[in-house]
């Protein structure tokens, strides 16, 4: 796919291909993960969000765009700086760590507040380890400021976009990151639920609670925090039909 | 295909889970990485006894671009997982869920391809329940991570 698309820009079809091809092509990728960025935060569910919230890692556009959404119409939210996005407060520096779902040879990140680099790190047009973390000097700016970081792609005309939305000099250690701490808008509940009650996704259940669910009723065997898509049908390794 | 490279994530998230049950810690990370492996080794049972049914292999290429039309096998190799094993206390656990947020995303977009372009009913369903519970987990880490 990437050798396809290469040449397709290469050849100058660019466009029709990117809108022939099915967007399930699309083999990421990344995106910054703390301190959260805005994609990061949708995925949370700090904010309420499209489709990015499935595909965080998917911000991929041409190399040398400066926003936060890569100039793609699905994901125009990330551009909307009214959101209610998550400030994090942090020092004259900060560190920012990558998450990858796919490792590309990389060119360089880059880090811009405004016009201004004040973060550049050399990829070495090789695969990054599989996890990676810059710490990130601002330069003098304070206050409240847009963080773009950019993954430029080594093998591909592409690159990843992630904005982080931060408060300079607003109470963070130093060098150290983040801040206002959560809450995600689905904590696991910590108290159990009453014996018998019906199965709820992201609640705390432990060995031997039994719930129902879709008529039946079920033991749990191995302590978890539910989630959707583990429905005790779904889940025999966790809920055992009595 | 789907399911086959289903396989090989599922595994490489095992490994991985395995790992982390043991040398988490945090207790809720433990708790989740246990889960994970046991839902994982449920979801391996029923992928092969579907593709015995289906008469294919159960294997696929581990090569990261052998399917990358298919959206890409993703990107936990042995190197990485012998890295985290190595790694001990609070340096662990902000690996792992690093590490672990990636794959399982990797895991919703393969899944969200096969409910795109996919004709099994069956499989798809059992795609829909992955992107749920990969995006949950995805969610859950992300918190974590702080």
């Amino acid at each position: 796919m990437h050798l396809k698309r290469k040449l397709a820009v290469i050849a100058g079809l660019a466009p029709l291909l990117i809108f022939t091809l099915p967007a399930a092509t699309a083999n990421a990728h990344g995106y910054v993960s703390s301190p959260a960025s805005r994609q990061a935060q949708c995925a949370q569910g700090i904010v309420a969000c499209g489709n990015i919230k499935y595909e965080p890692q998917s911000v991929e556009g041409p190399k040398g765009l400066r926003s936060c959404h890569a100039n793609l119409g699905q994901f125009a939210e990330l551009s909307d700086d009214n959101k209610g996005w998550r400030v994090s407060n942090v020092g004259s520096s900060a560190s920012f760590t990558w998450t990858f779902t796919a490792r590309h040879r990389t060119a360089n990140y880059e880090y811009y507040i405004g016009g201004t680099r004040v973060g550049f790190v050399d990829g070495g047009n090789v695969q990054p380890p599989a996890t990676v973390t810059h710490n990130i000097n601002f330069g003098g700016f304070s206050g409240r400021q847009k963080l773009l970081a950019i993954w430029n792609i080594g093998d591909t005309v592409n690159a990843f976009y992630s904005c982080v939305d931060l408060n300079i000099g607003g109470g963070g250690g130093n060098p150290p990151t983040t801040t206002t701490q959560p809450p995600t808008t689905t904590p696991p509940t910590t108290t159990p639920p009453p014996a018998g009650g019906t199965w709820a996704a992201n609640t705390a259940y432990s060995v031997g609670q039994t719930v129902t669910y879709g008529g039946s009723t079920y033991r749990c065997r191995q302590a978890h925090t539910s989630l959707p898509g583990w429905e005790p049908p779904n889940a025999a390794a966790l809920w055992e039909k009595i | 295909m789907f399911a086959q490279m289903m396989i090989a994530h599922l595994e490489q998230g095992v490994d991985m889970a395995v790992v982390a049950k043991a040398k988490a810690t945090r207790q809720e990370l433990r708790d989740l990485a246990a889960a994970v492996d046991s839902t994982q080794r449920e979801e391996l049972t029923t992928l092969k006894s579907w593709l015995q049914t289906w008469g294919k292999p159960t294997t696929t290429d581990h090569n990261p671009n052998a399917h990358a039309h298919h959206g890409g096998l993703p990107l936990i190799d042995a190197k990485v997982l012998n890295d985290l094993k190595d790694l001990s206390g609070a340096e662990f656990d902000t690996t792992y869920l690093n590490l672990m947020t990636g794959h399982q995303g990797g895991a919703v977009e393969m899944a969200r391809t096969e409910i795109a372009d996919g004709s099994n009913p069956e499989t798809k369903a059992y795609a829909d329940r992955v992107v749920q519970s990969r995006q949950a987990q995805v969610s859950q880490m992300l918190g974590l991570v702080g």
